[in-house]
C-alpha cells in the first residue's frame, strides 16, 4: 500500500532574522533525488530559517522566550526594525508552500508587522517578534493559507485559529519533533541522558501511533461512567435484600401458624378427652357431687383470675401515669427548698411587690402597722429586699412559679403514690392467694375423685389420675397455643411492616436501571480498550525496535560488536517497557557507545519511528553532523539515504560538516551520498559585505580562534566572527561534481 | 486528524474471538466521535451516553435477546 507523503516545495522570507529583502530556497520533491542541503558558516542563519518554518505553520516560536531569557533578535530583521522612523512600519514574511503525493496542496504566508507608533528610548520584550523591542513599536501578526474547497477551487483562509486548526491537522504541533529534528538531540542517545532519551522514544511511540486518541476515549469513558455512579448514588435502589427478609419472616410465621395448628389439635384432643373423662365421673352420684363442686370452684377461680387481671391493669396504668412526676419528685423538692430559703431570709415575700416596698418607706409604717424611724434595722432589711426584687412582673412570675411547683409536689407526693400503689399490690398479693387457694380446693377435689374407688365398672383412682394428667396437659398446652398466638401476631406485624418496605422498593426499583446498563457497558469499554492499549504498545515498542536496530546494525561503525537483527540474533537495539533504548551485544548485555555510535542510534530511531506513521512526511533536520567525526557522519548520512528512500530529507549543515573529510580516511559526507544521484539542490547561506552594498563575502583560508575569515573583494575588509556584516543571501551552491 | 491504522486495526471485530460485534462498534463509533476533535469534555461524554442509550441499552419493547445478549456480556467480561 503506497503511503501519502507530504512535503515542502518551497520557502520563501521577507526581512526576517539576519536577511532583508526577499529569498527563496526550494526543497526537493522528488521520489529519487530526495535531499536537499542547507549550507551555511556558524551564525550564518542555517538554524533561523529552520525555526521560521516552525514559526510559519504553527504561528509559535520554536525558542519561545521571555524578559529573562530575550535578546534583541527577533522574527523582523533587526537592522530595519532599528532604522524605522515614527509613523513608518517593516513587515517580515514567511512563505511555505506545501505539497502532498497529488501536487500542491496550501501555500501558506504568516507575517509579522512592526508599526513605529512613537518615539521612545525604552524597550520592552515582544511576544510576537519574541525578541526585546523600542517600546514606542506595535507589532502585529497575520496569516492567510489558500486551500481546495470541496468542489476543488481554490480558497483562501485568514482567520489564524481555523488556519492552525488546518495545520494542525495535517502536522499535528506535538509531533513537529519527529518532521522537524532537531540533530542537537541525538546527543540525547547517550547513557548519561537516559531520562531526556526515554521521554522522546515514549513521545514517539505513543504521540505517532496515535495512542492520545484511544486514551481520551479510555478518560472520556471511565469519566463518564464515574459521572453516572455519582448520579445515581443513593438513589438506586435493590430489592434482593429486602425480599429475602420478607420470605424470611413469612416463613418464621407460617412455621408458627404450623406449630399452633398443631398445638391447637392436641389441645382440642385433650380437651375432648377430659370431656369424656368428667362425663365419666359424672356416672356416680359422688362423682357428681364433686364434679358440681369442681364446676363452681373453677367458675370461682375464672372471676378471680379476671379480678386478676383487671388489678394488674391497673398497676400498669398506674405507674405509667405517675412515674414521670416521681421521678421529677426530687427536683421538684430542692427548688421547693430552695425557695423556702429565700423566704426564710425574706428575701422574695411572694405578695410584695417594689411598689410595696416604697410605700413602706414612703409611710415609715409595716404592713403589720408596726412603726419605725429612718434609721431603723428594718430600713436595711427592706433595702436588702427591694434591691433582690428587680421589677413586679418578676416577682409575679416567681411567685405563680413556686405555686405551680408546690401543685406538681402535692400530687407526686411518693407517700401518696405508695400509699396507691400499696393498695394495688396488696390486692394483688391477695387475688394470688384466692386463686393459689381455689387452685388447691380443685386439687383436692381432683384427689378425691380418686378416692371414690370403684363404682361399677369404673374405675375412680385410675379416672382421677388420668383426670390430673389431662389438666396439667391441656393447661400446658393452652399457654404454649397462647404464647404461639402472642407470637404469630408479633410476626405478622413484622411481616406487614416487612412487605410495605419491599413494596415502596420495588416500586422505585427499576428507575435506574438504564444508568446501571450504561455504566457497565462502559466499565466494559474502558477494560477492553486498555487491554487492547497494552497490546498495541507491546506490539509498537516491538516494531520499533525491530526497524531501529536494522536500521542501526546496517549503518553503526563497528557493527560486528553489536548483536544481529532478530531472528539471526537477539537484535542489536532493544526498547524496555519504561522506553530506555539501549545497544546490546551478541550475548544480549548492554553495549556502551561512542559519541558516533550513539548519534546513529538516535537517527536510526527517529527514521524508525517513521515505520509507524501513515505518511511519509518531510524529514528536516538541524544539524545532524554536528561534534561528531568523519566515519560517524557518513554513518549518519548512510541511513538517510538508503532507509528513508521516499522521504523529503533537508539538512541543515556547515561547510565543514558536509564538505570536509578527515585525516583518517573519512570521505566528505557530500562526496558519500553522492550528489548526482541522491542530491537535488545544495544551498548556500552567506553573508554580505558591510560597506558594499549585495557584496557577497568570500572564505579565506585564514583563521582566528579557528574560525574562518572572510574577505570582501571589493573593498578588502576582513570579517572575523565578531565583525558586523551586511545582509544575509541564500544562493544556490556552485557545485563542482 | 484520521485515526491512525494502528489503533484502528486494533478494533476491528474478529469473527474468532468471542468478544462481540457490539464492543467493537461502540469503540469505533467513540474513536470517532473523539477524532472530530470539536467537541468540548462534557459533550464528548455527554455523545457517548447518548449513543449507548439509543443503540444499546434494552428496553421494555424489545422483542430480540441482542441487546439483553450484550449486556450479559459485558456484566460477565467484569467479573473478577
Amino acid at each position: 500500500m503506497s503511503r501519502d507523503r507530504l512535503l515542502i516545495k518551497s520557502f520563501e522570507i521577507k526581512n526576517c532574522g539576519g536577511f532583508s529583502g526577499t529569498h527563496k530556497i526550494e526543497f526537493s520533491i522528488d521520489q529519487e533525488k530526495n535531499f536537499t542541503i542547507v549550507l551555511g558558516n556558524s551564525g550564518r542563519g542555517k538554524s533561523t530559517i529552520f525555526k521560521l518554518i516552525y514559526w510559519c505553520l504553527y504561528g509559535a516560536h520554536y525558542d519561545l522566550r521571555d524578559e529573562r531569557t530575550g535578546s534583541d533578535e527577533g522574527l523582523i530583521n533587526l537592522k530595519l526594525l532599528k532604522s524605522l522612523q515614527t509613523t513608518e512600519n517593516v513587515t517580515g514574511t514567511v512563505k511555505l508552500i506545501l505539497h502532498d503525493q497529488n501536487g500542491e496542496l496550501h501555500q501558506l504566508e504568516r507575517s509579522i508587522t512592526a508599526t513605529q507608533l512613537e518615539e521612545s528610548s525604552k524597550k520592552k520584550f515582544d511576544s510576537y517578534n519574541n525578541s526585546f523591542v523600542n517600546a514606542g513599536l506595535q507589532m502585529e501578526v497575520s496569516a492567510k493559507i489558500t486551500f481546495k474547497d470541496k468542489l476543488g477551487n481554490i480558497s483562501l483562509e485568514k482567520d489564524q485559529r481555523r488556519i492552525n486548526t488546518m495545520i494542525d491537522e495535517l502536522l499535528p504541533q506535538e509531533l513537529s519533533s519527529f518532521f522537524l529534528f532537531d540533530g542537537e538531540k541525538l546527543v540525547n542517545f547517550r547513557p548519561d541522558h537516559r531520562d531526556e532519551v526515554s521521554k522522546l522514544i515514549q513521545d514517539g511511540i505513543e504521540k505517532i501511533s496515535g495512542l492520545k486518541i484511544l486514551d481520551s476515549l479510555i478518560l472520556h469513558a471511565t469519566k463518564s461512567h464515574e459521572g453516572i455512579t455519582k448520579f445515581i448514588s443513593g438513589k438506586q435502589v435493590d430489592s434482593k435484600a429486602l425480599q429475602t427478609i420478607f420470605d424470611r419472616i413469612s416463613d418464621d410465621k407460617q412455621g408458627l401458624i404450623d406449630e399452633h395448628a398443631e398445638k391447637s389439635q392436641q389441645l382440642k384432643e385433650k380437651q375432648d378427652e377430659l370431656e369424656n373423662i368428667i362425663e365419666r365421673v359424672s356416672s356416680s352420684k359422688e362423682g357428681v357431687r364433686i364434679q358440681a363442686l369442681v364446676n363452681t370452684e373453677e367458675s370461682n377461680q375464672k372471676k378471680v383470675r379476671k379480678d386478676i387481671k383487671s388489678n394488674d391493669q391497673e398497676i400498669h396504668r398506674f405507674l405509667f401515669d405517675k412515674l414521670p412526676e416521681l421521678l421529677m419528685f426530687d427536683t421538684l423538692k430542692e427548688s421547693e427548698h430552695s425557695f423556702r430559703i429565700l423566704e426564710d431570709y425574706d428575701l422574695i415575700p411572694p405578695s410584695i411587690t417594689r411598689e410595696a416596698i416604697d410605700k413602706i418607706f414612703a409611710k415609715n409604717k409595716c404592713v403589720c402597722g408596726n412603726e419605725f424611724e429612718n434609721n431603723d434595722a428594718t430600713w436595711d432589711i427592706l433595702d436588702k429586699i427591694k434591691k433582690t426584687i428587680i421589677d413586679k412582673d418578676m416577682t409575679t412570675g416567681i411567685t405563680q412559679g413556686r405555686g405551680l411547683i408546690s401543685q406538681m409536689i402535692d400530687r407526686s407526693k411518693s407517700d401518696d403514690v405508695n400509699i396507691h400503689y400499696k393498695a394495688l399490690i396488696k390486692e394483688a398479693d391477695r387475688l394470688s392467694i384466692e386463686d393459689d387457694a381455689l387452685t388447691k380446693t380443685i386439687k383436692s377435689y381432683d384427689k378425691e375423685i380418686t378416692q371414690i374407688g370403684n363404682v361399677g365398672k369404673v374405675d375412680y383412682k385410675q379416672l382421677g389420675q388420668t383426670r390430673i394428667d389431662l389438666i396439667a396437659k391441656t393447661t400446658d398446652l393452652n399457654a404454649k397455643v397462647n404464647m404461639l398466638q402472642i407470637q404469630i401476631d408479633e410476626k405478622e406485624l413484622d411481616r406487614i411492616k416487612s412487605e410495605q418496605d419491599l413494596n415502596l422498593r420495588l416500586k422505585h426499583e427499576g428507575k435506574y436501571n438504564s444508568e446501571l446498563n450504561k455504566i457497565t457497558i462502559l466499565k466494559s469499554v474502558v477494560k477492553f480498550a486498555k487491554h487492547r492499549r497494552n497490546v498495541i504498545v507491546d506490539n509498537l515498542v516491538s516494531k520499533t525496535e525491530k526497524v531501529t536496530g536494522e536500521y542501526f546494525k546496517n549503518s553503526v561503525p563497528q557493527a560486528g560488536e553489536f548483536a544481529e537483527i532478530y531472528p539471526k540474533g537477539i537484535g542489536p537495539v532493544q526498547i524496555s517497557s519504561n522506553y530506555d533504548i539501549t545497544a546490546r551485544d551478541g550475548d544480549g548485555n548492554v553495549k556502551e557507545l561512542s559519541k558516533g555510535q550513539s548519534h546513529v542510534l538516535g537517527l536510526s530511531y527517529v527514521s524508525g519511528c517513521r515505520s509507524i506513521t501513515n505518511s511519509d512526511t518531510f524529514l528536516f533536520i538541524d544539524s545532524p553532523l554536528h561534534n561528531i567525526s568523519g566515519d560517524s557522519r557518513n554513518d549518519i548520512a548512510k541511513i538517510l539515504s538508503k532507509f528513508l528512500t521516499n522521504i523529503q530529507i533537508v539538512l541543515f549543515v556547515t561547510d565543514t560538516e558536509y564538505l570536509s573529510s578527515d585525516d583518517e580516511g573519512a570521505e566528505s559526507v557530500r562526496k558519500y551520498i553522492n550528489p548526482e544521484n541522491k542530491v537535488w539542490k545544495e544551498w548556500e547561506i552567506g553573508a554580505t559585505c558591510s560597506e558594499c552594498d549585495g557584496v557577497k563575502l568570500r572564505k579565506t583560508d585564514k583563521k582566528i580562534d579557528d574560525v574562518s575569515v572572510f574577505i570582501c573583494d571589493n573593498c578588502q575588509k576582513e570579517f572575523h566572527k565578531d565583525t558586523v556584516t551586511g545582509p544575509r543571501i541564500i544562493e544556490e551552491f556552485k557545485r563542482v561534481v | 486528524m484520521t485515526i491512525n491504522t494502528i489503533i484502528s486495526d486494533a478494533f476491528k471485530s474478529d469473527d474468532s474471538s468471542d468478544v462481540p460485534k457490539e464492543l467493537f462498534e461502540i469503540i469505533n463509533r467513540f474513536l470517532e466521535m473523539e477524532d472530530s476533535e470539536t467537541h468540548k469534555d462534557s459533550a464528548i461524554i455527554n455523545l457517548f451516553e447518548r449513543r449507548l442509550e439509543t443503540k444499546y441499552i434494552p428496553s421494555d419493547n424489545d422483542t430480540t435477546n441482542e441487546k439483553k445478549n450484550f449486556l450479559d456480556w459485558c456484566k460477565d467480561y467484569l467479573k473478577p
